[in-house]
């Protein structure tokens, strides 16, 4: 083939340029790191990156809520095994108002029941960062349904109304939040309950337990005509009967709570290992990503240096050929 | 007689090795002209004259000047220009789309989709949380803005691509003008020395070539010379007549979708028929306005503005119908007071005028993400929207993130081959550009041979006129 000179710098010029380009490239893959510089360099790999960046994505959004919950449902648990105990402190005291000799105490014993009451109520209206955890979806102040004789801002309100003969104290238990399951999605297919019902854990409308317990109380302070026992009134076989009853209804609703705390225990195993199955999946896709998306390193560092080299060697080869004519050498 | 015919074949090859160095000199001096095709002179024996029983030479003339351009080169070398500008211009086109997209990065759109569906994945967590509302808000907000100025620049860009249009446009008409004259002068030179002058034919060829990179030509040739070139069919220019090209913007009264076309004109400016250009720069420019930047494409090809549009429209009617049934943290109800996350505009939704409505963009408490009133706790709604994340039928048998994808893969699809097609077609071109100049380019050392060559010619013929002399000063000093 005959060589002309500008057959030897429009190849020249053309290749330096390609060397150079391909320079280019390699040098800003080991800066920023990353494979793909451009969409329209590999289309198909910009694609899958993008796929398993949206699943990396959603899935620690997942795991996010997951942990989230996972506080929240902890502190119930914590709050459930606390109410637990208080059912049975008061079926203790309940056993033990109708042990031989502690009849007398029966005004003392009502008073802890009361307590006890009282404290399982506060219990039952406790919030986690600002939301009842007892009350369904109602889980502000504001959303309660403060109908009267609702007097505070709290889901179960202990009601002290006027005394009658079936109800000596006069009190009562009211719930002005709602049944309904707060739920969260923890995969794209399936969902998980993160709060406990108010009906599940606390019986009847979300308040027979406390009515059981104040139903307890009513025997344990007043006599039969609807008089506060005074210090040494003792119980009467009947007193210790409906007693004996309550205590065993304690004993059903202890197990029940048991059993709601063992279900709550088991959401919270749920979303353990769902989030923990999430990070191992996160750890592998980041991986099936980097695999696509970022430089490798080695690969690149060897490919910058051969082009370094190419690049070199071209313009060695263009600093003596290109000027080299016969006649350099005539006239010589 | 035969010392003074000495004199006269020594005086033609001086003629004609001066003619020699002086194209040598011409060959060298363009040595780097653009589309200069090396030229020698054919040389030949004069007509040899009996002289004492024999035929005795007379010497040399020129026969002809020679040169190498081969139309063959010259042919699928604008075929492959053509194509190889195209490509060119398709690989810019979407480089630069590429470079407003903010793609690949880690905050480009795909991004922003999954934060604003996973906003609402976290709001139904804790959907009583005004802060979480306010989290959701902002990362629409995000979305909403990124789509805003991606539609905006997309539609400036598209308004430049007009501009590059006109102006390549502009540089045809000055090419076919430029051809044209030459095309006189080619044949001007025909006429008056019976060959054409090869520096205008290289200079036409040159113009072609240019003309090429801009629209897929076809070129013939008249006996005179002179050329005639097609685009796509059209003729444009016939020997020394040509028809100017004009840029038009058509709007369509339906759907006011506008349209680039090019169409040749007379020269009394009226229009005479439309240029379909299918290669070149100016069909890639056309593709993008007329089609991938086009958001009223009615071609049924890729444009991104309306894949964004549908985008936009389909995010704003899925949203909508499951938030119009909800209720925010203030609605007392009991029925749903009726609120879109966004605003429903009349007429087409798009990536432009997409946006929050009031209602919402002023009051996070007022998203509807509860199936009831009076339930701050109730997520019913922000699961269902978290959803449409996964929705397969969001858009195109495809969830709202893939959909994105998908899109800007398309759009890198189209790069890929144009940057393929450049690729093989610059390698085409490379080959034959240097096949043909290895025929027609001008090689310095072959240059400098033939100066020496004929130098030493030139030289010798003048030692013969010397010594003629010299030998007729003998003959007219005998008689002394």
């Amino acid at each position: 083939m005959r060589i002309t000179n500008k057959n030897q710098t429009y190849l020249y010029l053309k290749n330096l340029e390609e060397i150079q380009n391909r320079r280019f490239q390699e040098n800003l893959r080991l800066s920023t790191g990353k494979h793909i510089l451009n969409i329209s360099d590999e289309p198909s790999r910009f694609v899958k990156v993008k796929q398993i960046s949206n699943l990396i994505l959603k899935n620690e959004q997942y795991k996010s809520n997951m942990d989230e919950a996972l506080s929240e449902l902890r502190v119930t648990n914590d709050y459930l095994h606390n109410f637990g105990d208080m059912i049975l402190d008061i079926r203790n005291l309940a056993i033990e108002s109708t042990a031989t000799g502690n009849s007398a105490n029966m005004f003392t014993l009502s008073k802890f029941v009361k307590g006890l009451l009282e404290d399982s109520i506060k219990l039952a209206n406790k919030d986690y960062n600002g939301r009842f955890l007892f009350s369904g979806t109602k889980t502000t102040p504001e959303s309660l349904d403060k109908t009267d004789p609702s007097q505070n801002d709290f889901p179960i309100e202990l009601i002290e109304g006027t005394p009658d003969a079936e109800n000596p104290s006069g009190l009562s238990v009211i719930f002005k939040g709602n049944n309904k399951a707060r739920i969260i999605n923890k995969d794209p297919h399936s969902v998980e309950q993160i709060n406990v019902l108010a009906e599940e854990v606390f019986g009847n409308g979300g308040v027979g337990i406390f009515q059981d317990v104040i139903k307890l109380y009513n025997i344990m302070a007043y006599n039969k005509d609807g008089i506060p026992r005074k210090l040494g009134d003792k119980l009467d076989s009947e007193d210790i009967k409906i007693i004996d009853k309550a205590q065993r209804r304690l004993a059903e609703i202890y197990d029940e709570v048991s059993n709601i705390t063992s279900q709550n225990g088991s959401r919270i195993i749920r979303l353990e290992t769902i989030s923990g199955q999430i990070s191992e999946e996160n750890v592998r896709l980041k991986e099936l990503r980097s695999l696509d998306e970022d430089t490798d390193v080695a690969h690149s560092t060897i490919k910058l240096l051969q082009e370094e080299t190419a690049l070199k060697y071209s313009l060695q080869v263009g600093a003596n050929l290109l000027p080299r004519s016969l006649f350099d050498f005539l006239g010589r | 007689m035969a010392d003074f015919s000495s004199l006269e074949i020594s005086k033609r090859a001086l003629l004609v090795q001066r003619m020699g160095l002086n194209l040598t000199s011409n060959n060298i001096a363009n040595v780097n002209t653009p589309n200069y095709s090396r030229r020698d002179a054919v040389l030949q024996e004069t007509t040899p004259q009996l002289n004492s029983g024999a035929f005795m030479g007379t010497g040399v003339l020129i026969d002809k000047l020679r040169s190498y351009r081969d139309e063959f080169f010259d042919k699928e070398i604008r075929v492959n220009i053509s194509r190889t500008a195209g490509f060119e211009a398709d690989e810019k086109l979407i480089k630069r789309i590429e470079s407003l997209l903010a793609e690949p990065t880690d905050i480009g759109l795909n991004e922003l989709v999954a934060k604003f569906f996973n906003s609402f994945e976290e709001l139904s967590l804790k959907p009583d949380n005004v802060a979480n509302r306010q989290n959701v808000l902002s990362s629409a907000k995000l979305l909403i803005d990124r789509l805003h100025s991606t539609h905006s620049q997309l539609n400036d860009f598209r308004e430049t691509l007009l501009g590059d249009t006109s102006q390549k446009i502009e540089e045809a008409n000055k090419l076919i003008q430029n051809i044209v004259a030459l095309n006189k002068n080619i044949a001007n030179s025909k006429a008056i020395g019976g060959v054409e002058s090869q520096t205008y034919v290289d200079q036409r060829a040159e113009m072609l070539e240019r003309l090429s990179s801009l629209f897929n030509i076809t070129v013939t040739y008249e006996n005179n010379g002179t050329s005639n070139v097609f685009i796509n069919g059209m003729n444009i220019i016939t020997g020394t007549n040509y028809n100017s090209l004009k840029l038009l913007v058509d709007v369509n009264a339906l759907n006011g979708e506008k349209t680039a076309r090019i169409v040749k004109m007379d020269n009394k400016n009226n229009i005479i028929g439309a240029i379909n250009p299918h290669n070149g720069e100016v069909a890639s420019l056309l593709k993008g306005y007329n089609v991938i930047l086009d958001e009223r494409d009615t071609t049924n090809g890729f444009s991104i503005i309306k894949s964004l549009n549908e985008f936009a429209a389909n995010l704003v009617q899925k949203v909508n119908t499951l938030t119009i049934n909800g209720f925010g943290l203030d609605d007392i109800g009991p029925t749903p007071p009726g609120r879109n996350f966004f605003e429903p505009i009349v007429g087409q939704v798009t990536a432009g005028n997409i946006r929050l409505s009031a209602d919402i963009e002023n009051n996070p408490r007022n998203i509807p993400i509860s199936d009831s009133p009076m339930e701050p706790g109730n997520n019913a709604i922000a699961l269902l929207i978290a959803k449409l994340s996964n929705d397969n039928s969001f858009l195109a048998g495809q969830t709202p993130g893939n959909y994105v994808t998908g899109v800007l893969g398309q759009l890198g699809n189209i790069g890929y081959e144009a940057i393929s097609g450049r690729r093989i077609s610059g390698l085409i071109s490379e080959q034959l550009i240097s096949q043909r100049e290895s025929i027609i380019g001008v090689n310095l050392d072959e240059e400098a041979v033939n100066l020496i060559k004929f130098q030493k010619a030139f030289e010798a013929a003048a030692r013969v006129v010397n010594t003629t002399n010299e030998l007729l000063a003998t003959v007219i000093n005998l008689g002394r």
